[in-house]
C-alpha cells in the first residue's frame, strides 16, 4: 500500500486523480469554483504527463456533447464543472446517461443564479439528481480524489453503464489546501483497469447506430432499463469500495457514519458540513450525550433501505439540506430520508432544515444549536416542523416578536 | 354494386351509396362512444379534418374530443389523429387504443398496421380508388370498409389534391355518426374564416361529393377473417443499453418515399451534373452513375423539394403525386 501524502486543494486532488485514470478524452470549460481542476490538468497535458486529447470547448453544453461523442466512440471521458456549467450542460447530461456512456464527472458544488451567487451549495447537482446519472457526495479532498477512482470503476462496470458525478463543496473543500494521500499511478491504474467500450463507433468493422429515436413504443422500456442500471450500481458500490479499501486502506459506504451505531440523536448532511459535525459530536459525546453522525456518499443510487435500517431506534433526526426544493418545503435530502423512513416503517422525528445557500457558512456552534434542539424535541415530545426551517435565515421584525430595536419613527406619526 | 372482383360474390355486401343518411347520431353505430383514428402524413390534413370533425359533432350536441400524435415533425411524416364523439362527457385523456373507426386519408399508409386495435365490427374508411371488398381482402379486415377517391373529388370539386376534407364526408356518410348539415356548415365555418367564402363553398362541395360517391361493404358473416394484430416488441430487459443498434444501415428498412405529397420531376436534358442536389438531398435519392445524375430513387426520396431549390438548371421540378 505504497503513498504519499501531498498538500493539495479539492480541486488539485481531483485533476491528479484524473490524471492516474489516464482518460483519452477531457473536455472542459472553466467555471468558478471548478477552474482549478482544468488548469491543474492542462499543466499535466502540456507537461507530457498524460496522454489525454484536452478539448477546450467553447460551452458547457458542447463540453458535454464532445465527452458524449468521444465515449460513444470509445473512450474514457472526464470533465469537469460547477453550477451555471452544469445548468447549461443538463440537455447533454441527460443524454449521457440515456446512451448509457461511462465517464466521470467533477461537479464542484455552487449556487444556481440567481441572484448570481458563485460559492457552494448544492443546488447545482440536485438540478440533475434524476437525469440518471450516479452521484457521489465528498466530504473533503481525499474523498473527492477516492471518489474519482471509485466513480470510474463503477461508472464502467458492464452492468452499470451510467455516468458518474463526483459532487464536493465549491470553496471549502475545492480551494481548502488539505493532505491528500495519493496512491501510485501503478496501483490506480491496475484499480481502475484499462478502459473497455461497451460500443465502439471507431470500430468501422462493427458498425453500431447510437442515438436512435424512440417514441412511445420504446422510450418507456429503455427508462426502466436505465433504473436496473441503477439498482446495479446499488449492487455493485460495496464490492468495488472494498476493491478500493485494500488497495488503498481507506474504507467507504454508501454513507459514511461518525459515532452512530449508539447514537440518539442523528444529523445527517451531505458534503464537508459532515466532517464539521464531527468535531461537535465529539465535544458533546465528551459531555455524555449520544449523538452521531450519517452522511450519505451516494445519493443516486440512494441507499435506502440500508440508510432506514441504520436509523432504527433513533430518537430524533436532524437532515441538514444544502438545496431547497421550492414548493416541496422539504429539501432534496430531507424528501429522501423521510421517504426511506416511511417506506420501511422507521419512525423517528426528522427535522429539515435548509441551510448554507449561496455559501452561507454554518459554525460550530451553529451545529451544537441543531442538536440541543433535537434534544428539546426528544425531552418535550414535541414533533418537529412538518415544512423545513430555513437555518440562520434572518427573519423580519414580526417573526422576531421582542427582539425589536429599531423604531422608525416616520411611520408612527401617520 | 362493385364487380372488379368479378361476379358471383356473394359473401361480401356492398351497401347503398349514403345508406346511413338519415340516421345520425352515435347509436348509429350502436354505442356510447365513438372514438375515431386518423392515418395521415405531415401536410395531408389528417388533424384539420379531425377538428372539423368534433366541430361537427358539436354542433349535433354531442360531447367530442379532437386531439393528435406526431412523430418525426417533418412534412410528409406519418401523423396519426383521433376523436372521441359521445352523448355524454367524455373524461378520458387516455390514448385511443381500440378505435371504432380507422380513417386512412393517405393511400399510401393503407397496410396491416393501420388496423392496430380497430374493433374486428369496426368501419375502415379508407382514401382509394378501390373497392371496400379489395382493401378489406387486402388488410384482412372483418368490419365495414368504406372507400372513396377522394383525388377524383377534389378534382371535380375543383380543389387542390387535399384528402382530408373528402374524407371527412365519406366517414360521416359511411358511419352515420354526423349529418350531413352539420358537417357542411362546420366545414363552411372553418374555411370561410381561413381561406374566404369561395373555397368554403368549393370545400361543402367536396363534402357533398363525397357523401354521393363513398362506396360502403362488409362481409356477410362478420369476423370471417379476423387476425391478430399484435407485433412483438422487444422487453425492456432485451433492449440494449442506451438503445444502440448493431444492424447498420437500417435507415434502409424505412422507406421514407412513403412520406412524399410531391416528386422531383427529373430532366435530363437540362441537367449540366453539377451534383448539387446530390449533395443536398437529405435521403440519398438523388441517384449517379460516374458522376452523372440518372434519376431519383423514389423509394427514400420524401419529396422535401431541397433538391429542386438548390437546381442552378430548370432540371428539377417538383410536382404532386397522382
Ligand atoms: S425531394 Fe429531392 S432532395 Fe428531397 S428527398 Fe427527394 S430527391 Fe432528395
Ligand atoms: S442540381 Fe440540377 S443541374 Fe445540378 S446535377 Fe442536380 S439536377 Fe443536374
Amino acid at each position: 500500500m505504497q503513498q504519499e501524502t501531498r498538500t493539495l486543494t479539492g480541486n488539485e486532488a481531483v485533476a491528479l486523480a484524473t490524471k492516474q485514470l489516464r482518460p483519452h478524452v477531457v473536455a472542459a470549460y472553466p467555471i468558478t469554483p471548478q477552474t482549478g481542476i482544468i488548469e491543474t490538468f492542462s499543466e499535466y497535458v502540456s507537461n507530457g504527463e498524460v496522454d489525454t486529447e484536452l478539448v477546450l470547448a467553447e460551452s458547457e453544453h458542447s463540453a458535454m456533447s464532445i465527452c458524449v461523442g468521444a465515449a460513444a466512440a470509445g473512450s474514457r471521458v472526464a470533465t469537469a464543472t460547477s453550477s451555471q456549467g452544469l445548468a447549461l450542460m443538463a440537455e447533454i447530461v441527460y443524454i449521457a446517461a440515456g446512451m448509457r456512456l461511462p465517464m466521470v464527472m467533477a461537479v464542484t458544488n455552487r449556487a444556481l443564479s440567481g441572484p448570481l451567487n458563485i460559492h457552494c451549495d448544492h443546488s447545482d447537482s440536485m438540478m440533475v439528481r434524476d437525469s440518471g446519472w450516479i452521484q457521489i457526495f465528498c466530504r473533503d479532498a481525499q474523498e473527492a480524489y477516492d471518489s474519482i477512482l471509485i466513480a470510474t470503476r463503477l461508472s464502467e462496470k458492464q452492468s452499470v453503464r451510467l455516468p458518474a458525478m463526483v459532487c464536493y463543496d465549491g470553496f471549502f473543500v475545492s480551494h481548502n489546501l488539505t493532505p491528500v494521500q495519493i496512491l501510485t499511478d501503478e496501483s490506480v491504474f491496475s484499480f481502475v483497469g484499462p478502459f473497455k467500450a461497451g460500443v465502439d463507433l471507431l470500430d468501422t468493422l462493427h458498425p453500431a447506430t447510437m442515438g436512435a429515436l424512440a417514441l412511445q413504443n420504446y422510450y418507456l422500456e429503455f427508462k426502466r432499463a436505465q433504473a436496473e442500471a441503477m439498482r446495479q450500481a446499488l449492487d455493485w458500490a460495496p464490492q468495488i469500495q472494498e476493491e478500493f479499501r485494500l488497495v488503498s486502506g481507506r474504507s467507504y459506504g454508501m454513507f459514511q457514519q461518525y459515532r452512530l451505531e449508539d447514537a440518539q440523536l442523528v444529523l445527517i448532511a451531505l458534503g464537508s458540513v459532515s466532517r464539521t459535525a464531527e468535531v461537535v459530536v465529539d465535544r458533546l459525546r465528551s459531555a455524555g450525550w449520544k449523538v452521531g453522525i450519517l452522511a450519505p456518499r451516494f445519493y443516486r443510487p440512494f441507499p435506502r433501505a440500508e440508510l432506514s435500517s441504520a436509523l432504527v431506534g433513533k430518537r430524533a433526526i436532524a437532515v441538514l439540506d444544502r438545496a431547497d426544493s421550492c414548493g416541496a418545503f422539504t429539501g432534496p435530502l430531507g424528501l429522501e430520508v423521510k421517504s426511506a423512513l416511511f417506506d420501511h416503517g422507521v419512525t423517528v422525528p426528522v427535522w429539515n432544515m435548509i441551510y448554507g445557500l449561496g455559501g452561507r457558512n454554518i459554525t460550530e456552534q451553529d451545529i451544537e444549536g441543531i442538536f440541543f434542539q433535537l434534544l428539546k424535541i426528544v425531552q418535550t415530545g414535541t414533533a418537529p416542523p412538518e415544512d423545513a426551517d430555513y437555518f440562520g435565515v434572518r427573519e423580519g421584525p414580526a417573526e422576531a416578536g421582542g427582539s425589536q430595536k429599531w423604531v422608525e419613527v416616520s411611520t408612527l406619526r401617520n | 354494386m362493385q364487380t372488379e372482383l368479378g361476379s358471383g360474390v356473394d359473401f361480401y355486401v356492398n351497401k347503398a351509396i349514403g345508406s346511413a343518411m338519415e340516421s345520425p347520431g352515435v347509436e348509429a353505430i350502436g354505442a356510447e362512444l365513438v372514438e375515431v383514428r386518423w392515418h395521415g402524413r405531415g401536410g395531408q390534413g389528417a388533424v384539420t379534418g379531425a377538428k372539423i370533425l368534433a366541430r361537427a359533432a358539436t354542433k349535433e350536441g354531442l360531447w367530442i374530443q379532437a386531439f393528435s400524435e406526431f412523430g418525426p415533425e417533418r412534412r410528409g411524416a406519418p401523423v396519426l389523429a383521433f376523436n372521441r364523439i359521445g352523448a355524454n362527457e367524455i373524461r378520458t385523456y387516455a390514448p385511443v387504443e381500440e378505435p371504432d373507426v380507422v380513417v386512412v386519408i393517405d393511400p399510401a399508409l393503407l397496410e396491416r398496421a393501420v388496423l392496430r386495435g380497430l374493433k374486428a365490427e369496426g368501419w375502415l374508411v379508407v382514401n382509394t380508388p378501390f373497392s371496400p371488398r379489395q382493401v378489406a381482402r387486402n388488410v384482412s379486415f372483418s368490419g365495414t370498409v368504406a372507400t372513396l377517391d377522394a383525388a377524383a373529388v377534389s378534382r371535380e370539386a375543383s380543389l387542390p389534391p387535399l384528402a382530408n376534407i373528402p374524407m371527412l364526408g365519406a366517414l360521416a356518410a359511411a358511419t352515420g355518426l354526423i349529418q350531413r348539415s352539420a358537417l357542411e356548415e362546420a366545414v363552411f365555418e372553418t374555411f370561410r374564416a381561413s381561406l374566404g367564402e369561395e373555397t368554403a363553398r368549393k370545400n361543402v362541395r367536396a363534402v357533398n361529393l363525397a357523401w354521393s360517391q363513398v362506396r360502403i361493404g362488409h362481409y356477410l358473416d362478420p369476423g370471417s377473417t379476423e387476425e391478430e394484430n399484435e407485433c412483438a416488441l422487444p422487453s425492456w430487459q432485451e433492449l440494449e443499453p442506451g438503445g444502440t443498434l448493431y444492424q447498420p444501415g437500417s435507415a434502409r428498412d424505412y422507406l421514407t418515399g412513403m412520406w412524399r405529397s410531391s416528386y422531383p420531376l427529373f430532366k435530363r436534358e437540362e441537367c449540366n451534373d453539377c451534383l448539387r442536389c446530390w449533395v443536398f438531398c437529405p435521403d440519398t435519392s438523388i441517384m449517379t452513375n460516374e458522376g452523372k445524375v440518372t434519376g431519383i430513387d423514389l423509394q427514400y426520396c420524401k419529396g422535401c423539394g431541397v433538391c429542386a431549390a438548390v437546381c442552378p438548371r430548370d432540371a428539377l421540378k417538383m410536382v404532386p403525386e397522382n
